[in-house]
C-alpha cells in the first residue's frame, strides 16, 4: 500500500509552478471526475481546472450533469461553467486545496471533497471520494501542440454525497461510479491537437464489474493519431491493457450539421451560430494473440465545451459525448457481456 | 451597488467609460469595429428601466459622452435588462436568443444593427486574453441591484435560438407539399 499511496501523490501534484512569477501562462491542469449511477444512467462531470498562474490566470469550475430520459421526460442536460481570476492563496499544493466563492475541493493522495454551488443554474453537487484502486501515471514524454501533456488516472473511487438539480435532491452512494484523471501541460488550447477519451462502467447481476479507460492523442480532424490505450479494469483492478495497432476505432456520424447544447461560458454565445455534425456513436475492436474486445458506444448526449487560449484569439472544442454502452470482452477464454454507460471527450 | 454612485445610472455610465478606455486601451480589431460603429452616432440605452444617452462625437479622437435621462425616452435604442444580459455572458443564453425572443429590443439601421452585433461579439472574444473585461463583468454582476436568480433549473438545450416560429406554425405535412422541409432521408427543415 505504500507504494499506492506514493503513486496517488505523484500522480496528483500540482504541476504549475506556482511560486514562479515568471512561468509562463501557458501552463494548464485539470482535476475530472466523471460519476455514473448505472441503475439510473446518471452521467455527470465535476472538473476544476487551472490555467496559467496565480496573478495571472485562471481557476475554472465545470459541472455538467446528464439527466437520464424517464417515462415522462427526455433527456436532459444542465451544467454551468465558473471561473475565478487565479489570485495568490487560491490554490495551496499539500493537499491540494482549491478554494473560489462557492467551491472547495481538496485532494489528498486517494482522499478527494469537491463541493460548488451555482445559484445561477440552481445546481449544487458535494461529494467525497477515496480511491479504491491504484492509479495509472502516463506521463509527458511525447509531445502535444507545441508542448507536451501528461496525465494520469484512477478508475475507480468509492463516492458519498448530494446532488441538488432545482429542487430536486439526488444522494450518491456506493451505488455510483466514479471515475478520477488529473491532467497537466503546456501548451495553447486552438493548437492542431485533442484526443479521443472515453471511461465505460458496465455491471450486471452476475460476473465482474468491467471499466475501461481509452485514450489517444491526434489533431483535430484525426487524421494523424498517436498510440491509443485501452485499460480493461476488472472489479477495479487491472486486468488488460491493449494499444497501438491492437485497437481498431470506427465512428459513425449524423451527417447533417446541428446546434450542440454548449456549456455555459463566455465562448458559448460566442459561438451560438455554428453547427456541426454530430456522431451516433463509436465501435472500438481490439485484440492480440490471447484476448479481445468490442464496443459499441451509442450516443445519447453531447454537449460542446469552447475552450479559449489566454494568448491569442484561438480555441479548441471538446465535445462532451455520453450514453449507452454495450461490452463483449474474451478474456483468457472467458466471454463477459455487458451493458453500461459511457462518458467520453474528443476535440473538433 | 457601490456606496460611491447615487444611482444605479451612474453605476452604469461608469462601468461603460471603463469599458471604452479596456477597449482603447486594448486596440486592435475591436477597437477599430467600435469607432466604425459609433462615430458620430448617438443612442439611448434602457437597462431595468435606467436610460443613459451614449453620443460619439464625430472626430477622432474618439470621444464618448455618456448622460443620464432624467426624462425618459419613450423608444430607446436598445432595452433589455440585466438578468438576460448575464445569461448571455454565463453563456446559459446566447445574443440571437435574447433578440428573437424579444428579451433585447434593438432599433437601428440595419447596417448599424450588424457593426454593433459584431462589436458585441469581438468584445466577448477578447475576454479569454483581457482579465480586465472578466474583472469589469464580476463587477457589475457583483453589485448590479436588479439581477434574478432563475427559480427553476434550465436545461442547455434552451440555449438555442428557436428561428421561424411563425413558419412552424404550419402543419408539418404542408411544408414538405409547399417544398419548406426536406422530406425522406434528410429530415431537416429548411
Amino acid at each position: 500500500m505504500k507504494r499506492s499511496e506514493h503513486l496517488l501523490y505523484l500522480m496528483e501534484d500540482v504541476r504549475i509552478p506556482m511560486h514562479d512569477p515568471h512561468a509562463p501562462i501557458d501552463w494548464k491542469q485539470w482535476y475530472h471526475f466523471v460519476l455514473i449511477h448505472p441503475p439510473t444512467g446518471f452521467r455527470l462531470l465535476a472538473n476544476v481546472s487551472l490555467s496559467g498562474i496565480p496573478g495571472n490566470g485562471q481557476v475554472i469550475v465545470t459541472v455538467l450533469i446528464v439527466d437520464p430520459a424517464t417515462d415522462s421526460q427526455s433527456e436532459k442536460t444542465y451544467g454551468f461553467c465558473n471561473d475565478w481570476e487565479w489570485e495568490t492563496g487560491m490554490v495551496k499544493r499539500v493537499p491540494i486545496r482549491t478554494e473560489a466563492p462557492g467551491f472547495r475541493c481538496v485532494i489528498d493522495g486517494g482522499n478527494s471533497i469537491f463541493e460548488v454551488e451555482d445559484k445561477n443554474s440552481l445546481i449544487k453537487l458535494k461529494f467525497s471520494g477515496k480511491a479504491k484502486t491504484d492509479p495509472v501515471l502516463i506521463p509527458e514524454f511525447s509531445p502535444f501542440g507545441s508542448g507536451f501533456i501528461g496525465w494520469g488516472l484512477l478508475p475507480s473511487v468509492e463516492i458519498s454525497g448530494m446532488l441538488e438539480i432545482g429542487n430536486r435532491q439526488i444522494q450518491i452512494d456506493s451505488d455510483w461510479y466514479c471515475y478520477h484523471d488529473q491532467n497537466y501541460g503546456r501548451f495553447h488550447w486552438g493548437e492542431d491537437l485533442g484526443w479521443i477519451w472515453f471511461v465505460i462502467n458496465s455491471r450486471s447481476d452476475s460476473g465482474p464489474e468491467l471499466s475501461l479507460v481509452l485514450h489517444r492523442g491526434n489533431n483535430r480532424n484525426q487524421t494523424n493519431c498517436g498510440a491509443p490505450h485501452l485499460f480493461i479494469y476488472e472489479d477495479n483492478k487491472l486486468r488488460k491493457m491493449f494499444m497501438g495497432n491492437a485497437i481498431r476505432l470506427t465512428w459513425h456520424w449524423n451527417t447533417i450539421p446541428t446546434h450542440p447544447p454548449r456549456l455555459p461560458g463566455v465562448m458559448a454565445p460566442l459561438f451560438s451560430d455554428k453547427t456541426q455534425c454530430q456522431p451516433l456513436g463509436m465501435e472500438l475492436y481490439a485484440e492480440d494473440e490471447k484476448d479481445s474486445i468490442s464496443l459499441f458506444l451509442e450516443s445519447t448526449s453531447l454537449t460542446e465545451l469552447i475552450l479559449a487560449d489566454n494568448q491569442q484569439r484561438q480555441y479548441t472544442f471538446i465535445e462532451e459525448m455520453t450514453g449507452k454502452a454495450t461490452v463483449e470482452a474474451h478474456l483468457s477464454d472467458q466471454l463477459h457481456q455487458k451493458s453500461g454507460y459511457f462518458y467520453a471527450e474528443f476535440v473538433q | 451597488m457601490p456606496n460611491s454612485y447615487s444611482d444605479p445610472a451612474e453605476f452604469l455610465a461608469d462601468l461603460l467609460t471603463r469599458l471604452i478606455e479596456l477597449l482603447r486601451e486594448q486596440g486592435g480589431y475591436t477597437w477599430d469595429l467600435l469607432l466604425k460603429a459609433t462615430l458620430g452616432r448617438t443612442g439611448i440605452i434602457q437597462l431595468d428601466g435606467h436610460q443613459l444617452e451614449l453620443s460619439a462625437e464625430t472626430n477622432l479622437p474618439y470621444c464618448l459622452h455618456i448622460k443620464k435621462i432624467e426624462a425618459p425616452a419613450e423608444q430607446p435604442d436598445f432595452i433589455s435588462r440585466g438578468s438576460d444580459l448575464l445569461a448571455i455572458l454565463q453563456g446559459r443564453s446566447s445574443l440571437d436568443r435574447e433578440i428573437v425572443e424579444n428579451r433585447i429590443i434593438l432599433r437601428a439601421p440595419l447596417p448599424d444593427l450588424l457593426n454593433i452585433y459584431q462589436v458585441l461579439l469581438n468584445i466577448l472574444a477578447d475576454t479569454p486574453v483581457n482579465n480586465q473585461l472578466r474583472v469589469l463583468y464580476r463587477e457589475w454582476e457583483s453589485h448590479w441591484p436588479y439581477l434574478e436568480t432563475p427559480t427553476s433549473p434550465i436545461a442547455l438545450d434552451k440555449q438555442i435560438p428557436e428561428f421561424g416560429l411563425y413558419i412552424r406554425k404550419i402543419p408539418y405535412e404542408i411544408r414538405v407539399m409547399e417544398g419548406f422541409v426536406k422530406n425522406g432521408n434528410g429530415n431537416q427543415e429548411a
